[in-house]
């Protein structure tokens, strides 16, 4: 008898999880993870982001790019790219690194990493926090 | 019609070897897509040694380079410089040259002992040659001084207490008497308050203004505590710090010198490897800014070098100096322990080709030889890569630096000396067409005429 009724209950807990709540939750999965996380500043990476970021954090800080550059591209490099959550506070930063196009930084790493993608990565999430910021409060 | 030898590394063994072709007289093309570890590395050109030398004992009775060397080719069989028959008079020869086209590097006769060198921890290195700056901070040539060792406010890399207790202990166990005092100065706090880099400060230190100001403050300090040397951070000029360091030495009164660097951050290492660029400038070597992708094959010969960027360099010989874990010279992919350029086969001790688990081959303490180091290609007498067989996998391909397996250049003491080496000879051979009743110095001093 109790082991009808256990299947019965598991039965009812399952049609609950996967029929009754996915309809009668509208609020999109995305927006749920914002709710919960965007006050810690993590953001949800698209799958082309989530690809590229290991490349960008192969960084060894030998400080050789800051010999052909004047930005200090390696502050950015050895530490900034590291964690996602602190991309806020290298704003300043960013303002500062003017980026030509002369790639001497890329050609210089010996760990390869694709510094000048790397500085575009930075300042779409920097942007994408903003919009963020904007639309959730924090606290 | 001469010979075009085309090479493919970033590093100490492909300049070399560039500099020996040309010098041979060979059409030298060099390909590297980025600087590599010569660059990062701490300015010594290490031959040969051994591990734990002159930890207790006193430095007046030690052992010269050539005592080191031959007791590293008893020891090492597979040591790429004792397969290829490189004695001292051949080594002696080889670095005599190459200081003599890169005139940062101070030669020094392998009859006398290894330099003892301060590094920026408060140890010492052992070491064959080094740089001009770095040469007169040999701690068993300062006996009877009083060194001041100096450190930059605000320069969070060189501890200058730590550094001074350090040396005078190293000194009172190698039985030399010396006397340090740490001093400190003012120079170099940036305007925003934030932290300098190394090389920022190199690179500061390059213009007059700024070397006169530290002129300034380093005389006052001599005077006032009677010091014969000072003992900077290696960070007095990316340029001519030579120069640099000859008029500190004339205006403070005191014979100025330089600690090596501790990787990866090195003014000395990118120094070297602006100094062995302009050498190669001089020598007249194509140099081509982007990585190589793969062989270009004819039948059973190694004909050319496919680029990135979509070129070809086609040659008659091929050097690889492409280096190892840092210059990516051997790469760990598709579960295997590779070299990607060409897809030799490549060995770690008697385990292999192409060896899977490389944690088996690291060793459980952090000091003492980790087999992993011995990692890279095998060669022949003559440098050439071989193959399963023994055999060379092309007649016209050779191998320098570090990509060469058999050898732990970290325990053995042996990195950029045997890069330099083997670079030469690997240059050489690849100019002359092979290495048929070759001697590489007979050759190159005739190419001299």
């Amino acid at each position: 008898m109790s082991r009808i009724l256990s299947l019965l209950n598991l039965a009812y807990r399952f049609n609950r999880h996967m029929v009754v709540k996915p309809l009668a939750d509208s609020t999109p999965g995305k927006v749920r993870f914002m709710e919960q996380y965007g006050p810690e500043r993590l953001l949800p990476l698209d799958p082309q982001s989530r690809a590229q970021l290991p490349h960008l954090q192969g960084c060894i800080a030998c400080g050789l790019c800051d010999t052909v550059c004047p930005g200090l591209p390696s502050d950015l490099a050895s530490c900034l790219t590291r964690s996602l959550p602190d991309y806020g506070l290298i704003e300043h930063h960013l303002d500062l690194l003017e980026c030509g196009d002369c790639h001497a930084c890329e050609q210089i790493c010996p760990a390869g990493v694709p510094l000048r993608e790397m500085l575009l990565f930075a300042r779409a999430v920097v942007q994408a926090l903003h919009d963020q910021m904007d639309a959730v409060p924090i606290g | 019609m001469s010979r075009t030898v085309v090479i493919a590394g970033g590093g100490a063994a492909g300049a070399a070897a560039a500099l020996a072709a040309a010098a041979a007289g060979a059409r030298v093309r060099l390909v590297r897509r980025a600087l590599g570890a010569t660059a990062l590395s701490s300015g010594a050109v290490d031959l040969a040694g051994q591990d734990c030398e002159l930890a207790g004992d006193p430095w007046a009775g030690r052992p010269s380079s050539v005592t080191l060397l031959e007791a590293q080719q008893r020891r090492e069989r597979r040591h790429p410089l004792a397969l290829a028959g490189v004695d001292h008079s051949l080594a002696s020869d080889i670095l005599r040259r190459l200081c003599a086209t890169v005139p940062l590097l101070a030669f020094r006769s392998l009859d006398l002992s290894p330099l003892v060198l301060p590094t920026d921890l408060g140890t010492f290195k052992s070491t064959t040659l080094a740089a001009h700056p770095a040469v007169r901070g040999d701690l068993s040539g300062l006996a009877g001084g009083r060194i001041g060792v100096v450190g930059f406010r605000g320069y969070p890399g060189h501890d200058a207490a730590m550094l001074a207790a350090g040396y005078a202990r190293i000194a009172s166990r190698g039985a030399v008497d010396l006397e340090t005092a740490p001093v400190a100065v003012d120079l170099f706090r940036m305007r925003d308050e934030r932290l300098a880099h190394p090389n920022e400060v190199a690179q500061m230190l390059d213009q007059e203004a700024a070397q006169g100001r530290l002129a300034d403050q380093l005389a006052r300090i001599v005077k006032a505590e009677g010091l014969t040397h000072l003992l900077l951070p290696p960070v007095l000029g990316l340029e001519e710090p030579t120069t640099v360091v000859d008029r500190l030495t004339q205006e403070t009164g005191a014979a100025v010198c330089e600690t090596l660097a501790t990787p990866p951050i090195s003014v000395p290492g990118l120094r070297l490897q602006r100094a062995l660029d302009a050498a190669m400038q001089g020598a007249e070597v194509g140099l081509q800014q982007t990585a190589a992708a793969g062989p270009v094959v004819e039948g059973d010969r190694l004909c050319g070098l496919e680029l990135k960027d979509g070129d070809t360099l086609t040659g008659d010989a091929f050097v690889l100096a492409t280096g190892k874990f840092i210059g990516g010279g051997l790469v760990h992919r598709e579960g295997a322990l590779t070299e990607p350029l060409l897809r030799l086969p490549v060995w770690i001790d008697e385990d292999g080709p192409n060896p899977r688990h490389l944690g088996r081959h690291l060793a459980r303490q952090v000091q003492g030889p980790h087999p992993l180091f011995c990692a890279g290609v095998r060669v022949d007498g003559s440098l050439r890569p071989v193959n399963r067989r023994g055999g060379p996998v092309w007649d016209n391909l050779y191998a320098a630096g570090s990509v060469i397996g058999g050898y732990d250049y970290l325990t053995g003491r042996s990195g950029l000396g045997t890069a330099l080496i083997t670079g030469w000879i690997a240059g050489t051979h690849a100019a002359q067409g092979g290495a048929d009743n070759c001697s590489p110095v007979g050759r190159v001093g005739g190419a001299d005429k």
